[in-house]
């Protein structure tokens, strides 16, 4: 591809979608189809902007199994009593209302990738010209020898926003003062690099908040270090000092197994117990992205970099936590930042709309006390066939005050574009 | 571009605080032919923290902002003179043309 400018590349690639499918859009034949699977950070973005800039002229279905969405973002905010669950939970009736998205709750399971169709549970067959999936992660449950989907009604995961995370605050809630909790971290890559060290600081303030002083949380980590390392522990050493110990593999010596229901992590250096346990197992993306084979050994999508195209078929678009997306974390951020580049290529493949270069950002906020916010961003684009960031930044550890306030509102700020740029 | 604006704008931003070569860029971007719908793709970018009612959430609303302001803000992100880690980054990625595309857009917008 490095051979060809960008312009030659678009232009054979409009060449080789328009002799693939034949002409979409003939005058006079059915509207193109576009059909968005995950009504999440990336797909709600998706069918916004194919249905806002198409003015019309697409069919816009977006299948999403669940009748609200809950941002995990700001989920962690929940947790610490910062934001109500109401506020992080989101409708799809304007997308419906002013954009004309069509919204079809039900579970897609299976693609049928020769047919371009996609079937759902429930048996209804739904065609498309071009396909997004963005169905975020699963986990994989017995990645932690001793977990599972039963165990997560015990032992939370609050990985993906929902239930899960009402159960965790309950729990939570229920704790006395002297209570433990055990976090058990996940390794890479998974969703939201800096969330399992957001979420205990938002334990941690709970606990500050209602004066348990002699709670402790106890992080055991199969990662050696992770995302904004330095700014945490010294966040934590400022606000909750003595409250979180992290603790990496080269002390603990590997996760053995967990029993929810003792409340008992065993690793190769001892037995960690605690009131409440917070297991986050190893993710892979969605199964419906298995089930339409796009995956590779790592367990995502590889798609092509400057247009989040799968690079197993072109009329599929893979975007979020489901896409392995170079530099890019999986975040909600950078899931919104990939539908737009993908909604610009699916308008250029069948209405023929002008595609530009693939321009592509990301910003992860995490708040580690009141009025103490940090931030890691970067611009990306695509580099040699690869997402490269171009630039980045990350909080300073010896910010002042003011500047940590600042970006602590500048989060709010994100959210709130974040959410309208998904839900309208 | 009205001429009387341009030079209404060269005029205020002798006395201000703006490096002489940041005036001329300015002028320079504000020359630029700008596609719409290249402007409104980069848009895209923006919108995901610059909504049209952020009022008081820490983004400012850049919806409807002139467009020389525009420009002459993203220049003083981009060469560092105006704080902010994120919009430093998101400035040092945009050239001239995307500038001038990203100006022409938000102050069209209400
Ligand atoms: C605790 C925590 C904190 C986080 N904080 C931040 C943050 O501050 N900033 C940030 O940018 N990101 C954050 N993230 C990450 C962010 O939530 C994800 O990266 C983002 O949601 C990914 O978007 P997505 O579209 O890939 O998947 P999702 O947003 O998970 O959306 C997937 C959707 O698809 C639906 N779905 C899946 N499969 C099917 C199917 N077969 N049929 C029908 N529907 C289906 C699901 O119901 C879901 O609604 C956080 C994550 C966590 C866990
Ligand atoms: C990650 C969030 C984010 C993104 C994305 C973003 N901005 Fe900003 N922008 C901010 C913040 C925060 C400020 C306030 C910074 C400050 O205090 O100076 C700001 C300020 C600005 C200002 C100054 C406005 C004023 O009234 O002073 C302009 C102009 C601007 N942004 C333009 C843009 C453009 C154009 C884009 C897209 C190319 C963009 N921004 C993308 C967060 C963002």
């Amino acid at each position: 591809m490095s051979q060809l400018t960008r312009r030659q590349f678009t232009q054979a690639l409009g060449l080789g979608a328009a002799a693939l499918t034949v002409p979409i859009n003939v005058i006079g034949q059915a509207k193109p189809k576009v059909v968005i699977v995950g009504g999440g950070a990336g797909g709600a973005t998706a069918a916004r902007y194919v249905a806002k800039n198409s003015k019309g002229a697409v069919d816009v279905t977006l299948i999403e199994n669940s009748k609200t969405y809950t941002t995990c973002f700001f989920s962690n905010l929940y947790l610490g009593g910062v934001r109500d669950y109401d506020s992080i939970t989101h409708s799809y009736d304007t997308l419906a209302s002013d954009y004309g998205v069509k919204v079809v709750h039900g579970y897609a399971s299976e693609v049928d990738r020769n047919g371009r169709t996609i079937k759902l549970q429930d048996g209804t067959s739904i065609a498309y010209d071009r396909l997004v999936l963005s169905p975020g992660i699963d986990l994989i449950y017995d990645s932690v020898p001793g977990y599972s989907e039963e165990a997560a009604e015990i032992a939370p995961h609050a990985w993906q926003a929902g239930p899960q995370t009402q159960l965790l605050k309950t729990k939570l809630e229920a704790l006395q003062n002297g209570d433990n909790v055990v976090m058990v971290a996940p390794p890479n890559p998974y969703r939201c690099p800096p969330g399992p060290y957001e979420r205990v600081s938002m334990m941690a303030h709970l606990f500050k908040t209602k004066g348990m002083t002699d709670s402790t949380i106890t992080i055991l980590d199969p990662k050696p270090k992770f995302s904004k390392q330095g700014l945490f522990t010294a966040g934590w050493e400022k606000h909750y000092p003595g409250v979180i110990e992290w603790i990496s593999p080269d002390i603990h010596g590997g996760i053995l197994s967990v029993d929810v229901n003792t409340g008992t992590v065993e690793t190769d250096l001892d037995t960690f117990e605690g009131t409440l346990l917070n297991i986050i197992p190893k993710q892979t993306a969605g199964a419906i992205a298995h089930q339409a084979e796009l995956v590779d050994d790592s367990g995502f999508c590889q798609i092509v970099s400057d247009s989040m195209r799968s690079v197993v078929d072109e009329n599929i678009f893979v975007i979020g936590d489901a896409s392995v997306a170079g530099a890019m974390p999986k975040s909600g951020f950078s899931a919104n930042s990939q539908a737009k580049v993908a909604a610009m290529h699916i308008l250029g493949d069948v209405i023929s709309s002008k595609t530009f270069p693939a321009k592509y950002s990301n910003t992860c906020w995490s708040m580690i006390g009141t009025d103490d916010g940090v931030k890691v961003g970067a611009q990306y684009a695509s580099v040699d066939g690869k997402i490269a960031s171009t630039s980045k930044f990350v909080s300073q550890g010896d910010e002042d005050a003011m500047v940590r306030k600042e970006t602590f509102e500048e989060s709010l700020g994100w959210y709130d574009g974040m959410t309208k740029d998904m839900f309208g | 571009m009205n001429r009387l604006l341009i030079s209404l704008f060269v005029l205020c931003c002798t006395t201000s605080s703006y490096a002489g070569d940041t005036d001329s860029r300015v002028t320079d971007i504000l020359k630029l032919d700008s596609d719409e719908a290249y402007g409104e793709y980069l848009a895209s970018e923006c919108s995901t923290c610059h909504n049209t009612s952020s009022a008081d959430n820490g983004i400012p609303i850049i919806h409807g902002q002139d467009q020389q302001a525009l420009i002459a803000a993203l220049l003083a992100y981009q060469d560092k003179t105006r704080e902010n880690e994120t919009m430093q980054s998101v400035a040092g990625a945009l050239g001239n043309e995307e500038i001038g595309a990203l100006a022409r857009y938000f102050s069209s917008q209400k």
